[in-house]
């Protein structure tokens, strides 16, 4: 009797075998069961993360700031960008960071606000890695000019906090079913719509 | 819901255009446009810096311009590059950025609100960090205890050799400060001095 897992060199064997399973990558594949342990550990991880880069908004912008602080730190990583980019980067970046915040708090587009997250994130660090490696002593710029873990200029601290972020952004990302989100909601509406 | 690797790359780039459009709005509405300014000439020697003057200059604040500070008490006694507390309060209210020159105990104590705490000794090794938070376009007042004490004018000099060409001394230092009854904060700042 040949096992199912077994190689199997019979013609037969090869015509009944099961397919293989496909690559899924980000899909949903188990919409039909209930939120698994990481949708249930994204909850905290998405208000954790959309509280950080709320927080992050506003210390570049929020009303008691201007946008000079972080227009400075932009300008201190010495990045050959004409200033029309260093104008939109100072007033985009934040409120991006703003935006996917309230819609992952939310669970509003869950996985993609997570992936814009992720995408910040590992922006931020290949900026940090490249201060870094051009000896420049900067300050991260990352929270205006407050801190959250790691104080003083850019160092291995701060590559290895957003790392961490970044790392919990991907979780949430690759996770199929958020739960306890607005998505839910929708798809459960859209149940009843005709196909 | 059951999405695609597209869909969520398409979403996601929707929220980036939309968040960069508010962004932009919100960056239309702000006074000023940000940008890479050539460092001004110095000002003036043979008068004290006008606080109206400077203003004008000033990077965008979130906050409105505030009309001019009177200059009626603006001291010919003062030395060249001081200004009165009231000059400092008008370039404060205008987004100036303050810079204490004192040791940590007495910035501990009390300190002009959101200044950066920076020594002389600091720039033995390049800027110190606190620098990359001020453009060198901006207005800079510089302080330590008043009267006799030259921390301030030390650290003044240093951020002229740094490329920071609208640097001032508050005269009356903290102390004045105070007494005026203007904004201040205690306990450590965002950037301590190593």
């Amino acid at each position: 009797m040949t096992s199912m897992n077994a190689p199997s060199s019979s013609p037969a064997d090869r015509v009944c075998a099961p397919a293989p399973t496909p690559f899924t990558g980000l899909r949903d594949t188990d919409s039909e069961h209930a939120p698994g342990l990481a949708a249930m550990l994204g909850i905290p991880i998405r208000l954790l993360l959309g509280g950080i880069f709320i927080w992050a908004w506003y210390t570049k912008l929020g009303p008691a700031n201007g946008p000079s602080v972080f227009a400075s730190s932009i300008l201190a990583y010495k990045l050959p960008l004409p200033d029309h980019l260093i104008q939109v980067a100072t007033f985009g970046v934040p409120y991006t960071e703003l935006v996917a915040s309230i819609l992952l708090i939310l669970g509003l587009f869950t996985r993609a606000s997570a992936a814009v997250i992720a995408g910040l994130l590992a922006t931020f660090i290949g900026l940090q890695v490249s201060a870094l490696a051009r000896g420049l002593d900067i300050h991260c710029g990352c929270f205006g000019s407050r801190t959250l873990l790691c104080t003083g200029g850019i160092s291995s601290c701060h590559v290895i906090q957003n790392t961490a972020l970044l790392a919990l952004a991907l979780l949430v990302a690759f996770t199929p079913r958020p739960a306890l989100a607005l998505d839910g909601l929708i798809a459960w509406a859209r149940s009843f719509w005709p196909e | 819901m059951r999405y695609s690797i597209g869909t969520i790359l398409l979403q996601a780039i929707a929220i980036v255009a939309i968040a960069t459009g508010i962004g932009l709005a919100d960056s239309a509405r702000r006074p000023a446009k940000l940008t890479r300014e050539a460092p001004p000439a110095l000002p003036d020697p043979s008068s004290p810096p006008n606080p109206t003057t400077a203003a004008t200059a000033l990077p965008p604040s979130s906050t409105p311009v505030a009309p001019p500070a009177p200059v009626e008490s603006a001291p010919a006694a003062l030395p060249v590059g001081h200004i009165t507390v009231a000059q400092a309060k008008a370039l404060f209210d205008n987004g100036a950025k303050f810079i204490d020159a004192r040791a940590k105990d007495d910035y501990e104590k009390g300190h002009v609100r959101d200044a950066f705490r920076v020594l002389q000794s600091a720039f033995a090794a390049g800027d110190p960090p606190a620098l990359a938070m001020i453009m060198r376009s901006e207005v800079v007042v510089v302080y330590c205890n008043g009267g006799h004490c030259d921390e301030s004018e030390g650290v003044a000099r240093m951020l002229d050799q740094s490329g920071y060409k609208k640097v001032y001394v508050m005269h009356d230092g903290f102390p004045g400060w105070k007494t005026a009854g203007h904004p201040s904060d205690t306990g450590p700042g965002a950037f301590p001095d190593p």
